[in-house]
This record gives structure tokens, C-alpha cells and sequence, in this order.
């Protein structure tokens, strides 16, 4: 990482219009559910790190994640930038900025957003990374508690953005044509059902519950945010009460309150939760579910651990070769 | 003693239960697993979540395997039972009862069939276990109020409750974290701020912690609350040796 030794903060670019909730993320605020405090970071893990990978930074760089109606920025000095995740009809100044590619930007081209084609979030992230605020060792902007990021809240017009250096590695731009290979990310957003671990209390649903979990339909809600999505199906009955005591949830936990209606966990969940848990969504399924919008549809599919743990190393199989043959990896 | 049953959490998490009850001695066997995560080297334990019960150990499969890691745990946990529970911090709250800052104590009184003045001698005896954190940062869940005040949830939540509200859901008793919606019945308010962006650590109270209640007047209240805000205000707490004794 020989690019990036020395971090200190320069001004690179100014937010024109802020979007719909643009915020800056890393992989996380780790430690620190043991004291109530959520982990928060990308929503789609695998999108922070291949558009990281691209631009020449470490995986868990902080970058901007965007959510379905984009920011306008004005870069004010000279970076490579790239992007990637969802396709939300990115544009560098009048061309189309193109999903999973990297661009030189020089000050006052913009990038801004039109049409949002496909997916939800969006991941930009700049040669270095962006400089934030660290809180508890994460920049991952957490709203509800004014953590991370740009004064722990969301864009807003006006701010300045700043990055951990003005250095950038050319060998990054010069391959800019070489996008990965669709290959690369196929695996992790495939169509599929979302594969997910039995939870604690699965024995405490009815047969028709369990079966229905397994085999029924369900649709995201508009209530779908970084929180949580709550899903709408079959009710999920349970033979005895809805609530358990307070317990420690996880990315992707699924819980079940006395409504028989599901809710996701996702990245900035609560540490604890009282409701059942029928299931967890394994980590390979993650970045596919930070990507869906409410409406779209979903079916569970019961995996092993192990299954799980086989599933997440094969569908990172062709990123893995991929980052082999970049420049910053060739050395180590 | 009971052995601990593992199980996963997703793919990403392993939890160690030491049993169904709420109790201090079930909590103490989490506290002592914790502690000893805490004290051994253990690289691919990214953190831990104690709860009422269980100790939740999260991990990536790309550092252990799940069958490594909950072997591992499994002997820590065995370790765990013959050592004594790390010592806790005693602390005391300031708390104001009634007026605006606890507009539910009346009717908390009248569920109770108590005096305002009973409900609060009550609220306030007790050493409360901080059995966990969640639920908003710093957020305790106290174990160890008397019964008799127990008060159903607020049919209608309110939209914003002020953080320092302490308040009582069931039979549980709290104090709120941040300013957020909730449906506890309020019956007083600290200007202790349990959970500070600038403070290190940001977080009052860790599990395992006793909290007891400390009425004061409005005047003390008030004079709290100013010190708190200018940053001057240190809060009390002794060190508590016998973890298992307080609250039974």
C-alpha cells in the first residue's frame, strides 16, 4: 500500500445537492456492541470492497454509500474516483459514469445521478479514501446516535468532502477499460432464494410456519431502511409468545414479532433484540439483500453453517483472482 | 451447574447460553466468559454481546470454522465456571421523580396502589444489575425492581421521550439512552448522561454494573443538570466486590 502512507486531510469536493441519504461508510464500528452501540457501516459489504479494490484502496476504505436518488459533488482537485453496487445512473459531468469503473476527475467536473436503473446503494469511493470523522475507530456515519462521518448525519448541501491524500496510483487509470469481469460479482448477486441459518427460537413457530418461512413468498415493505426491512407474507405464527429476553442479533437476523410479519436486520440494527428469531441471512446473501428495494420479492432457503461458510468463499471465488492480478496485490 | 449449550447465530456468530432464568448467577457465568475473551488473546473473536443469559462471540469463516470456534468457546466457558465473576462498579444516580420529568408516576402509584412517596422509596432501595446493554448506546437493562411497582408499557408510545428519562415497562425498570420514541411509563429523569459522543468512553455503564437511585430535589437536580452540561459534573462509583450478592 505503498500509495497511501501518508493521511492527512485535503478538500477534494463539495456536495452540490446532498441526494436522498448519502453518508459515508466503512466496514463498520467493531467492539462496540457490547455497549448497545450498532455496527453500522456498508449495507453491501462487497460493494464497498470491489469499488475500493478498483480505485487502488484497502477493502474497508471509507467511501460515500448513496441511496437510490444520488448526490451531485464537485471535485475541486485532481483523483481517480471509482463506482459501484447499484446502478443508479451515475454521469461524470455529460457521460455516463459507468458501474465498476474508475475515473480521472480534475476540479470542477461533476459527478451527479439521473435514472436509477437497478439496485438500491451505491458505493463512490476516491483514491486514499475519504477522510471522516473516526468515532469509536469506524467512520461509519451512524445517525441516531451522531456517529461517524460528516458530523454523523447524512450529506446535506454545501459540505465540503475531504480525502486521506491527494496521491493516486496511475497503473489504476490506465486500466480503466478493464472493468472487471461481470464474473467477478455474478455470484454474489445472483436470483436464487436468500439462503438463511435456522435461528434460536426456530421451534417455537408451528410446522405451517416453518414450512411457509421455507417455501411462501415474501415482499419487502416500504419500511425499509438502514435499520431494517420489515417483510410482508404468510403470517408466522408461533405456538407460545412472540417475545424472548433481550438477546444479541446479527446482519441479516430475522425476527418475528406478534404480527407473524418478519423484519431483516441490516446494518444499522440495534445489538439486542426481544422478538423471535426465525432465521439468520447468511453473509454471502448480504450485498444481494442491500440491494433490494421495497416490492421486490423473496424466498428463504434453510442452509447449514457450513453450508453457508462454503457458499460465501465460493461466491468470492473470481473476485479473489481478481484482486490477485491488480497492481496493489501483486506484491504482497 | 448447567453446561452451556452452543448454537449458531447465522454464520457469523456463535452463542454460548448458560441457561433460561434471569438470575445473577446465570449472568455472572456470561460476565466471567466475557472477561476471559477479554484477558486471552483470542484474534478471531471480532466481539462479543453479553445478554441476560448468553454470550454472543461473532467471527468470519475466512480466520475459524464454526466447529474450531465453538470448541474453543466450549473450553472457555468450562474455564470460565470455576473462576469468580469479575468485580462490578456501584453507581448513583441523581434522579428527580415526578413533575415533568416523570409525568407517568401518578399513575404508576395508582397501578401500584401506593403512595407517590412509597413508589419512590421503592424505586430508589434497591442496587440494580445492569444485566446488558442494547437497545439504544449505553441503554441498560436493569435487573432487581421490586415487583410491586411492576406497570404495564404505555398503550400509546410517545414520539419523543428526553434521554435520562427513567422509566418502567413490565417489570423492568430503565433509564433512556438518547432522546428516542418509547412506551416505558416515565417517573423521573438524571441529568447523568448515560451515553456521551464526547466522553470516553462514551458509554456509562458497562454489564455487570450496579446502578441504585438517589432522589433529589429540583434544586439538586438542576444543579446537576448544569455541571453535567459544562462538563464539570463526575459521577460516583465505587468498586463492588461480591458480584453474586446484590441483587437476590
Amino acid at each position: 500500500m505503498s500509495q497511501h502512507q501518508q493521511v492527512t486531510s485535503q478538500p477534494i469536493a463539495r456536495v452540490v445537492r446532498p441526494g436522498l441519504f448519502t453518508t459515508i461508510q466503512d466496514s463498520g464500528r467493531i467492539g462496540f456492541q457490547q455497549d448497545g452501540i450498532p455496527v453500522s457501516g456498508a449495507m453491501d459489504p462487497f460493494a464497498l470492497e470491489l469499488t475500493n479494490t478498483i480505485v487502488g484502496n484497502p477493502a474497508d476504505t471509507a467511501a460515500i454509500e448513496v441511496t437510490m436518488q444520488g448526490p451531485t459533488l464537485r471535485f475541486e482537485e485532481e483523483t481517480l474516483v471509482a463506482i459501484g453496487g447499484a446502478n443508479l445512473g451515475a454521469y461524470l459531468n455529460d457521460v455516463p459514469f459507468e458501474n465498476w469503473s474508475t475515473r480521472h476527475v480534475i476540479p470542477g467536473d461533476e459527478i451527479s445521478f439521473r435514472i436509477p436503473v437497478s439496485g438500491v446503494r451505491a458505493y463512490i469511493a476516491v483514491a486514499g479514501g475519504f477522510d471522516a470523522r473516526v468515532d469509536l475507530g469506524s467512520c461509519s456515519t451512524f445517525t441516531k446516535a451522531s456517529l461517524g462521518g460528516l458530523e454523523g448525519r447524512a450529506f446535506k448541501k454545501e459540505d465540503q468532502l475531504a480525502a486521506s491524500t491527494l496521491e493516486w496510483d496511475e497503473r489504476f487509470w490506465t486500466r480503466r477499460r478493464k472493468r472487471p469481469d461481470p464474473a467477478v460479482y455474478a455470484r454474489v448477486y445472483h436470483d436464487g432464494p436468500l439462503r438463511a441459518i435456522a435461528g434460536p427460537e426456530w421451534d417455537a413457530f408451528t410446522d405451517e410456519a416453518q414450512r411457509a418461512f421455507c417455501g411462501e413468498e415474501f415482499t419487502i415493505s416500504d419500511q425499509a431502511d438502514r435499520m431494517g426491512y420489515r417483510l410482508k407474507g404468510p403470517k408466522l405464527e408461533q405456538a407460545a409468545s412472540a417475545d424472548i429476553l433481550s438477546d444479541a442479533v446479527a446482519f441479516g437476523t430475522i425476527q418475528v414479532a406478534a404480527d407473524g410479519q418478519p423484519m431483516v436486520l441490516m446494518a444499522d440494527r440495534q445489538t439486542t433484540g426481544g422478538y423471535t428469531r426465525i432465521g439468520s441471512i447468511i453473509r454471502a446473501d448480504w450485498p444481494r439483500l442491500a440491494q433490494m428495494a421495497p416490492g421486490e420479492k423473496i424466498r428463504f432457503e434453510l442452509v447449514t453453517v457450513n453450508e453457508a461458510h462454503q457458499a460465501y468463499t465460493s461466491s468470492r471465488k473470481h473476485f479473489e483472482t481478481f484482486k490477485k492480478a491488480l497492481p496493489l496485490f501483486e506484491h504482497v | 451447574m448447567q453446561t452451556p449449550e452452543l448454537t449458531p447465530l447465522g454464520d457469523g456468530a456463535i452463542r454460548v447460553s448458560f441457561g433460561t432464568e434471569i438470575s445473577p448467577e446465570i449472568n455472572d457465568r456470561v460476565r466471567g466468559l466475557a472477561a476471559l475473551l477479554e484477558e486471552e488473546n483470542c484474534p478471531w473473536a471480532e466481539e462479543w454481546v453479553p445478554s441476560y443469559t448468553v454470550l454472543t462471540v461473532f467471527y468470519h469463516s475466512d480466520h475459524i470454522s464454526y466447529a474450531d470456534a465453538a470448541e474453543a468457546l466450549r473450553r472457555r466457558a468450562e474455564r470460565a465456571a470455576s473462576t469468580s465473576a469479575p468485580p462490578a462498579r456501584l453507581f448513583e444516580l441523581p434522579t428527580y421523580y415526578g413533575g415533568a420529568e416523570g409525568p407517568d408516576l401518578e399513575d404508576v402509584a395508582e397501578h401500584a396502589s401506593l403512595s407517590i412517596k412509597e413508589v419512590i422509596e421503592r424505586h430508589a432501595a434497591p442496587s440494580y444489575r445492569v444485566y446488558m446493554l442494547g437497545f439504544t448506546p449505553g441503554f441498560p437493562y436493569l435487573g432487581g425492581m421490586d415487583a410491586k411497582l411492576a406497570t404495564p408499557r404505555l398503550t400509546n408510545p410517545r414520539a419523543h421521550v428526553p434521554a435520562g428519562s427513567v422509566g418502567i415497562a413490565g417489570g423492568q425498570t430503565g433509564v433512556y439512552s438518547l432522546d428516542s420514541p418509547g412506551g416505558w411509563q416515565l417517573i423521573g429523569r438524571t441529568p447523568v448522561r448515560l451515553y456521551d459522543p464526547a466522553r470516553e468512553p462514551v458509554t456509562l455503564f458497562r454489564a455487570g454494573d450496579l446502578v441504585s437511585f438517589v432522589p433529589v430535589s429540583r434544586e439538586e437536580y438542576e444543579r446537576v443538570e448544569a455541571a453535567v452540561a459544562a462538563g464539570t459534573y463526575e459521577i460516583s462509583w465505587k468498586e463492588w466486590g461480591g458480584a453474586s450478592s446484590e441483587d437476590g
